[in-house]
């Protein structure tokens, strides 16, 4: 059970600690997991600090996106591959992701966001996040492939007329 | 990017940017290779086209393939290297009786989940081939337009559908529409010669069935009308009279069209006329829960 008022601490990988409710940090199974594995009593104020490999300002992001799926189901309906589409991301979700394009580095906030999310085992921010990726590649060039999932082409030229060629069948 | 993540997202990409993903550089090309593609609702693949292949998955259309071994071999290279897995919906299939062809499909669609697989027929080598296909997906639902009439032995002894439609100028009798019936979830057969017994036992079966069926036939016009007197039913019936546990729900004779209900079972009779020539009357008889649309203004 887990008490609304109960908070716990988290220390980030550059030295900044937070301290959030566990009514958020319920969302993250490595959280959750570093809890139970201390076999501290639930009703200490507050929990002993949990340290995550995660910096502060993606932690702060993190943050937001917990708080306003704070009431989200447990535990993370997993779909299966009907259920499966990348044009269902909330409203909130998407306007959340918006707010980072006005940002220089957005490209470099998701990935950290991404990986935070997989860091922290929050299966849902993955989820979305997984989604908003993929809406980004699909229908583009291979050039823009390569620029918003920061690849490095190293096909010789006669690899990638190899390929070219196997993929000629495709009409469109 | 952690890899569980990259999984996850190769699940999101359609087919044709899988394509382009390839290009990208080594990683990519081995991540398209290995990673499962997903989920799509359809796909489609034809034969039709003199010497040409054309497979549709999801909005991404391969079409054309000589039948030489070494382009054969090509296609089915791309093939595997575009996913390691997909689960499609519903793969419809439409294939001629080169025997290449089928081959070549079967080992195209391997690595396939398929949910519904569906034929459409014209001859007994492409039921043939489309057993062959169904023997590889043993936990698929079936579905299949006959275009001919086959042997009753072979009819019989396909495995259970989600719908059978049978188009044919041929006549199904009114017994092996009942061996059907209880074979498969829906039917659509043309042309059908159905006596009052075999009538009421099939709506009594559709009646009985937990599963939502709907069964369409094409009935000539005098059947109907004798098995509806031998119900009782007459010109002169209106709604909200029984007969037994028959009641008529609704009759628009100037729009040829009646309803009925048996216990939980519609029937609708369309292009239905108690005088006249002897075309075919379009029956269906249904448990779905939602009752044949009334239009207001008839």
């Amino acid at each position: 059970r887990i008490y609304p008022l109960m908070r716990v601490t988290l220390t980030t990988s550059d030295g900044a600690s937070v301290t959030v409710s566990r009514q958020l940090t319920k969302h993250s199974g490595f959280i959750e997991k570093a809890i139970t594995d201390m076999a501290v009593d639930d009703n200490a104020v507050p929990l002993s600090a949990v340290a995550v490999d995660v910096d502060d300002a993606t932690l702060k992001l993190v943050i937001e996106w917990l708080t306003e799926h704070r009431d989200d189901a447990l535990p993370y309906p997993e779909k299966t591959d009907e259920e499966r589409r990348a044009d269902d991301i909330p409203a909130w979700d998407q306007a959340f992701v918006q707010k980072w394009d006005t940002k220089e580095d957005q490209q470099q906030t998701l990935y950290a966001v991404i990986t935070a999310a997989d860091k922290l085992d929050i299966k849902g921010l993955l989820d979305m996040t997984c989604k908003t990726l993929a809406n980004k590649i699909n229908g583009k060039t291979v050039e823009e492939m390569r620029e918003i999932l920061q690849l490095e082409c190293d096909f010789t030229e006669e690899e990638l007329a190899e390929i070219r060629k196997e993929n000629a069948w495709c009409e469109n | 990017l952690p890899d569980v993540f990259l999984r996850k997202l190769m699940r999101n990409i359609e087919i044709k940017d899988r394509l382009s993903l390839r290009l990208t550089c080594h990683a990519f090309e081995n991540l398209v290779a290995n990673s499962h593609a997903g989920h799509f609702e359809a796909a489609f693949i034809s034969s039709f086209t003199p010497d040409k292949l054309h497979l549709v998955l999801g909005n991404t259309s391969f079409y054309g393939i000589e039948w030489s071994n070494e382009v054969i071999e090509q296609r089915l290279l791309l093939m595997n290297s575009l996913f390691i897995n997909i689960s499609i919906g519903e793969f419809d299939f439409n294939i001629d009786d080169n025997f290449t062809a089928v081959s070549f499909v079967r080992d195209l669609i391997s690595n396939f989940k398929i949910g519904t697989v569906g034929f459409r027929v014209d001859s007994k080598c492409q039921l043939d081939n489309s057993l062959l296909i169904m023997s590889d997906f043993l936990n698929s639902n079936y579905t299949m337009d006959l275009c001919f009439l086959p042997e009753t032995e072979q009819l019989l002894s396909l495995p259970p559908m989600e719908e059978l439609c049978i188009f044919t100028r041929s006549k199904i009798s009114s017994e092996l529409f009942i061996k059907l019936l209880d074979m498969h979830k829906n039917l659509d057969l043309g042309y059908l010669i159905i006596n009052s017994d075999d009538l009421m036992t099939a709506v009594r079966t559709v009646s009985a069935d937990t599963r939502q069926r709907e069964i369409r036939l094409k009935v000539e016009r005098s059947g109907i009308v004798s098995c509806l007197r031998d119900y009782g039913v007459s010109e002169d019936s209106k709604p909200g009279d029984f007969y037994d546990e028959l009641e008529i729900v609704h009759v628009k004779k100037i729009h040829k069209l009646m309803h009925l209900r048996f216990d939980r079972c519609f029937i609708e009779l369309k292009r239905f006329a108690w005088t006249g020539g002897d075309w075919n009357v379009d029956l269906t008889i249904s448990n779905a829960e939602q009752k044949p649309s009334l239009d207001p203004s008839i």
